[in-house]
């Protein structure tokens, strides 16, 4: 591990432990923080600049367009960007117009439009590591059919079902069907990498694969919790939601420096080759 | 059938080429018993036990299923030699 890298992981940690503690301060008003929530906020996206900085050098490293890891790593990378302008440009939003951002607006470009960077991100994954080897088994066929059936029931049960067409207002319709279903995709499909592949993946990549799931599916949940409060109206800024999408960041960005620092070592060490 | 085993070797470098990008060339340096003065990786010892470190060196990456790809490489040459081979991984 080179001393950029080291320094990376160690930032990361603390400024996921520092945005930690500071979330727990205004939520149950610790040392008087209560009312901090908004800077909470307008603070948490920091996490996601060490998993672009991270992302951008292990999806070189691994290949980047060229392979089938690099494009996977790549594509998450860019849609951790995209998710960061719209942290952005939500905060700003909300700051320059008193606490109401329309909707849909300029924030939902980097939110819409980091679901289909997730989902090939995800499928690219699925491949590196021979997911697709357990398709040939009942049980692998049996999995791939019935995970994206029960997602696909819950996202119609809790997100759509009532839900009207408007057709003047297309854009808003889109994103109201697209946003649940989208979001459904990359999780089925992260669930699918994880469970088809977990008899066969090992190595020292298993740790790097696995943190990225954790982070999808965390991403899910902070995305379901968040059309809840919102169609309820109880979201306000630093709840529960915004924690959610803290720990998936720092999960994903976790994942992609673990990429780039496994690829260090790998490439710096003379593995051993040991004979039976 | 050196070059046989040589062009098999090829196969299973660009196949892992395929998935993890030039990382596969240069571990597959760290093999011995290969050649690589002419630029192309040339089988000079004991050819399956050459092949099986180097399927041991891809299992590093992702384990059994890195080597299963490898498996994949070898029974698109020679299915019969996969079984001998991958066995011993």
């Amino acid at each position: 591990m080179s001393p950029i890298q080291g320094s990376l992981r160690s930032s990361l940690l603390l400024v996921f432990a520092i945005l930690l503690m500071f979330w727990s301060s205004t939520n149950f008003n610790i040392l008087g923080l209560g009312s901090q929530k908004m800077l909470f906020f307008d603070s948490y996206w920091l996490i996601l600049i060490f998993g672009v900085v991270a992302g951008a050098y292990a999806s070189y490293s691994w290949g980047s367009f060229r392979s089938v890891l690099g494009r996977s790593i790549l594509s998450f990378t860019i849609g951790l960007s995209m998710q960061l302008f719209g942290q952005l440009t939500f905060s700003f939003l909300y700051w320059s117009s008193n606490g109401v951002v329309p909707y849909p607006s300029i924030p939902d470009i980097g939110f819409f439009g980091s679901i289909p960077l997730y989902s090939y991100g995800a499928l690219q994954m699925a491949k590196s590591a021979g997911a697709r080897r357990a398709l040939k088994s009942l049980w692998g066929l049996l999995i791939s059919v019935s995970i994206p059936m029960v997602m696909l029931a819950l996202t119609v049960g809790v997100f759509i079902y009532g839900k009207s067409i408007d057709l003047s207002n297309w854009l808003m319709t889109f994103l109201d069907f697209g946003y649940p279903i989208g979001q459904a995709i990359y999780v089925v499909l992260a669930i699918l990498t994880y469970l088809l592949s977990s008899e066969w993946l090992g190595g020292r990549l298993r740790m790097s694969v696995v943190f990225i799931v954790m982070g999808l599916l965390t991403q899910y949940l902070a995305d379901s919790t968040f059309l809840y409060q919102n169609i309820n109206a109880i979201w306000e800024p630093g709840s529960v939601s915004d924690l959610m999408y803290l720990v998936a960041y720092f999960f994903m960005s976790y994942g992609l420096l673990d990429f780039w620092i496994k690829y260090s070592l790998l490439k710096n060490s003379n593995i051993e080759v040991k004979r039976i | 059938m050196k070059n046989d085993y040589s062009s098999l070797v090829a196969k299973i470098i660009s196949d892992q080429e395929a998935i993890i990008g030039s990382l596969a060339v240069d571990l597959a340096h760290n093999v011995n018993g290969l050649d690589w003065s002419d630029g192309i990786p040339a089988v000079i010892g004991d050819s399956k036990n050459v092949i099986s470190d180097l399927v041991k060196v891809y299992s590093n990456l992702f384990g059994q299923s890195s080597v299963a790809i490898c498996k994949d490489s070898i029974d698109s040459v020679d299915p019969d030699l996969s079984g001998e081979i991958i066995g011993g991984v």
